[in-house]
């Protein structure tokens, strides 16, 4: 039985009217490739988001290796002000809205799945950390939209990402007290850099290298702080077929070699079913399906929500 | 082979630091104090560490503050009022009853460690003590505005340096800041050496810190603080940590101006001066310390000195009291200005140090070695 | 206390009539138009020189056109070859033309302050109010700005450039792709703020001795925070900001701490910026990441 990495519980992510993430809950186990799909705008972004602190979710709870990491409920706020008693007429008033015309069976369900939803309203405290502090925690993330240091080179750009993992102050590393750290990790990042075959171009600018390499370097980077599990946002966007298959092979490496856990966004679906050990189906923020590839090959839902289909099909 | 390149360079470099610091002293040896050379070194010097400290936040940590006048205010003020002499306060705050403090740190030093060195340490002491007031104000202030973003950031800390301004004014401080008055009479270093070397010391620190992996942290944030924060570096740390040292460095960089200015008085702290600082970075290169420190000696040699004609009605010759008068060289200055700031926006250095540009030397060099073979 | 009521609405109509300039260019480029405080000090020196070589139905008519002369070549010299640039950079371009019109003031009028020695009349006869004596421009200000303000607003909701000018500063990219003339609309801009500071100047500087080449800056800095305080990008929030400061300002000096009347200024700003960095009337702006 392997360990639980990341799991979510009931994720909500409300922008203003625009529910983007709807009740998601998933989980991740030690040593697995999960994938995340869907189609476009379906929110998968959103909840990396939300996993690494970016957004603090509107409900719902994420956990990293068994301990809550973020947690929040609309009313979290508020906890204060509906304590003991006063807490269930609260919520009893939450859940009673939408319920007309609905039959005695749908009612309970529906006010079973709301009570569900609120698990984390009072019982518990928010939790709503940035995002450097849940990277502490050992989960390193990449971006969609490649954001590396322009003005650093290759191997300054993974260089500071083992600055959280620094034991010097801003005294003794200005003074250079840190001699034998700062080697030690210049040491570990020529390592990195060579088995992730960077290590030619270590001394170029990180923008001046072609697409491919910079989606590499950014995986390196994230390596570089030492994480358990590895949130990739879309690695393989705008590559060629060669280089997917690079990046496929490299990606089983990471799992493999370096015993880390990974869960991606993806919307190339030959990368997903070649890699993934497991895969969830989102579509407007809602989960659609999970399973094995070959599952999800054959899950009717998520044909439909691919190829979309007819209003009133 | 590739290390020896990268040593060569570094030695280069400090030879030639070497070799101004000589120069100072043959000049410090050779002409009298109040000499126009001497003076240029000195003020340049000051400019320098101000600059560079500017540089750190604005061109390294990319948060646009306007705060650095208000912040060598307080290094200044610190100075002056921690360094003068027992005998003379009475004079100096003659409207307050000679003023509150009652002790003389350069005095206090030279009584342990005898006249000569005790001074000097005392002297040395009290700067520090002023960049300590500084980054302590950097602190207070931090916490609430950095964290606004942007220009918000800017006109904020100009707010800040404004009020600063408007409290050492005030006549209810008096006792210590002498209100509105001058205060003067405190003790200086008369060599341009000394300057050179306390600025080279103060901005080494700068650099070093900007090297260290703090200093590539700093450049994390200012390239992208989304990937930063996501890479586990704490931004309000970081960001305030750059706030209190820059601003640290610019209180000493305040003590010294007292220095050399002779007498002090916040009323000639304005932002004109901060915008002053702020162009000097801009011209040098913004991310560039040695652009900084050059456009620094730039400016002030030419201000002070080199285009002195502009104003008294001879320049390079040309006789021409009706244009030649009094400040056209300002007006010149701020027009080279503008034309860097709008077309050569890298500045003199781009993001370029001195070792960087000998490297560059040698890799073209090493280049046509290889096209050779 | 009456009378320093009364003289902190003319200021407040008097940094108003600035404001305005600071909060359009903000709302469409997103910049803190340093040098927008020293145009107001060009045209109370332009008035200076001007009324005392001419007649005053000529002088006035000059002070305007010049005054949104400079205001347009600054934008068209300065601003506009920035475009493409990173803020700070246009930032940067701000200060450094705001330092070039010091420097430059300073070297025409060789660094003494200019005497206003021949004052528009009518409007600088002095007036018993309320038993205190005072310039009839301390009356007129606030009601002229109220005037102007209503025209503004007027012009903006209702002609086409003024609907150029508020769809720049909802969305300035697509504005100009919906076939907005940007570059037309930056300059309305920017005549539309220096014709305001030209009057204000005319207002202003009838209520002093002399122009000084600094005499802009902190008009200028405490118009911009009053333009922050309504919630930048709003014309009646700038209006109202503006009123708000320049009567706090009097009362702090009717008070006793002349020294803080411009520390109190930022003091406004720095709680303003932390408290609801939107101001009075701002709208929200989201960040995306």
């Amino acid at each position: 039985m392997s360990k639980n990495v990341l799991r979510l519980d009931n994720i909500t992510m409300q922008f203003g009217g625009v529910v983007a993430v709807d009740n998601l809950s998933l989980e991740v186990n030690e040593g697995e490739i999960v994938a995340l799909i869907g189609p476009n705008g379906a929110g998968k972004t959103t909840a990396f988001n939300t996993i690494t602190g970016v957004y603090e979710p509107t409900n719902g709870m994420v956990s990293f290796l068994g301990e809550p990491i973020v947690r929040n409920h609309p009313q979290g706020k508020m906890q204060k002000a509906y304590k003991g008693s006063d807490a269930e007429k609260y919520t009893a008033d939450y859940r009673l809205e939408g319920l007309d015309g609905l039959s005695e069976e749908e009612r309970a369900a529906k006010v079973e799945e709301e009570k569900n939803r609120d698990r984390f309203a009072f019982s518990s405290h928010v939790l709503n950390p940035t995002p450097d502090k849940i990277t502490k925690r050992g989960m390193a993330r990449t971006f969609q939209n490649i954001r590396l240091w322009k003005s650093q080179t290759v191997f300054d750009n993974v260089m500071i990402a083992k600055h959280m993992l620094r034991t010097s102050n801003v005294f003794s590393a200005t003074f250079r007290l840190n001699a034998k750290e700062e080697a030690e990790q210049r040491a570990e990042v020529e390592e990195l850099l060579k088995i992730v075959g960077l290590d030619d171009v270590k001394n170029e600018l990180a923008t001046s290298l072609p697409y491919g390499k910079q989606r590499r370097l950014e995986i390196a980077r994230a390596l570089a702080t030492n994480p358990q599990l590895l949130l990739l946002d879309e690695p393989a966007a705008g590559m060629n077929p060669q280089e997917t298959m690079e990046l496929a092979a490299f990606i089983r490496e990471i799992r493999d070699k370096f015993q880390k856990t990974v869960l991606l966004i993806e919307h190339h679906m030959d990368l997903v079913m070649d890699i993934a050990d497991r895969i969830y189906v989102i579509d407007f923020g809602k989960l659609i399906a999970s399973g094995t590839p070959e599952e999800i090959q054959n899950n009717q839902r998520v044909i439909d929500a691919y190829l979309g289909v007819e209003e009133d099909a | 082979m590739k290390k020896k390149t990268i040593q060569k360079e570094y030695i280069i470099t400090a030879v030639i630091l070497l070799a101004i610091l000589a120069a100072a002293f043959v000049l410090d040896s050779m002409l009298p104090s109040y000499h126009i050379a001497i003076k240029v070194i000195k003020k340049a010097c000051v400019y320098s560490l101000v600059a560079v400290s500017m540089n750190l936040l604005n061109g390294f940590t990319g948060l646009f503050s306007l705060g650095q006048a208000g912040f060598m205010l307080l290094g200044a003020y610190s100075y002056a009022v921690l360094c003068i002499p027992v005998a003379k306060r009475a004079g100096v705050y003659q409207y307050f009853d000679g003023g509150l403090v009652q002790f003389s740190i350069p005095e206090i030093f030279s009584g342990i460690l005898g006249d000569k060195v005790g001074t000097t340490v005392g002297m040395l002491v009290a700067l520090l003590i002023g960049g300590l007031v500084a980054a302590l104000f950097a602190y207070l202030i931090g916490l609430p505005v950095l964290r606004l973003k942007s220009d918000y950031l800017a006109i904020a800390t100009l707010g800040f340096a404004e009020i600063l301004r408007a409290f050492f004014q005030w006549n209810a401080l008096g006792p210590i800041t002498n209100g509105s008055n001058l205060l003067k009479s405190y003790p200086d270093l008369s060599r341009a050496s000394a300057y050179i070397i306390l600025a080279g010391a103060f901005i080494a620190c700068i650099v070093l810190l900007v090297n260290s992996t703090y200093g590539r942290a700093f450049k994390a944030i200012r390239d992208d603080e989304v990937a930063a924060e996501a890479m586990g570096i704490n931004l309000a740390h970081h960001k305030r940590l750059a706030f209190i040292i820059s601003s640290f460095f610019a209180g000493i960089g305040g003590g010294m101006l007292a220095m050399y200015m002779g007498a002090v008085q916040a009323l000639s702290f304005k932002s004109t001066m901060t915008y002053e600082i702020l162009l000097i970075v801009v011209i040098g290169g913004i991310g560039s310390i040695t652009g900084s420190v050059l456009t620094s000696f730039l400016y002030v040699a030419s201000l002070e000195w080199l285009l002195r004609g502009l104003d008294s009605g001879k320049f390079l010759g040309i006789s021409a009291p009706g244009i030649f008068k009094n400040g056209f060289r300002m007006a010149v200055v701020s027009i080279i200005i503008m034309i860097v700031v709008l077309f050569f926006r890298k500045g003199i250095m781009g993001d370029k140090e001195l070792p960087d540009l000998l490297r560059k030397h040698g890799k073209s060099k090493k280049k046509e070695d290889g096209a050779n073979e | 206390m009456l009378p320093y009521l009364i003289n902190g609405v003319t200021a407040g109509g008097q940094y108003a009539l600035i404001a305005i300039g600071y909060t359009l260019v903000y709302g469409i480029l997103r910049l803190i138009n340093f040098a927008h405080g020293d145009v107001f000090m060009v045209a109370g020196l332009i008035m200076v020189y001007a009324s005392a070589s001419m007649p005053m139905y000529l002088a006035l008519p000059l002070v305007l056109i010049a005054t949104v002369a400079l205001g347009f070549a600054i934008e068209r010299a300065a601003y506009k070859p920035l475009r493409q640039a990173p803020r700070m950079s246009l930032m940067i371009s701000a200060i450094g033309v705001s330092y070039l019109i010091q420097n430059l003031a300073f070297y025409i009028t060789g660094g003494l302050p200019q005497p206003v020695t021949n004052p528009i009349p009518w409007i600088s006869d002095t007036i018993t109010l309320f038993g205190s004596t005072t310039k009839r421009v301390t009356v007129v200000t606030p009601f002229l700005t109220i005037a102007l303000v209503f025209v503004l607003v007027y012009l903006i909701n209702h002609t086409r450039i003024g609907m150029g000018m508020r769809a720049a500063a909802k969305d300035f990219e697509t504005a100009q792709l919906m076939g907005v003339k940007i570059n037309s609309v930056i300059s309305m801009t920017f005549v539309i703020g220096s014709f305001l500071a030209a009057v204000g100047a005319m207002l202003y500087f009838t209520n002093y001795p002399s122009v000084a080449i600094t005499s802009g800056g902190m008009p200028g800095l405490k118009a911009f925070v009053a333009a922050v305080f309504g919630g930048i990008g709003s014309i009646p929030g700038a209006v109202v900001g503006a009123f708000i400061i320049g009567i706090c300002e009097e009362i702090i000096k009717g008070l006793g701490y002349t020294t803080f009347s411009d520390a109190f200024t930022f003091v406004i700003l720095i709680i303003v910026l932390c408290v609801k960095p939107t101001g009075l009337f701002g709208e929200k702006v989201t960040d995306k990441v």
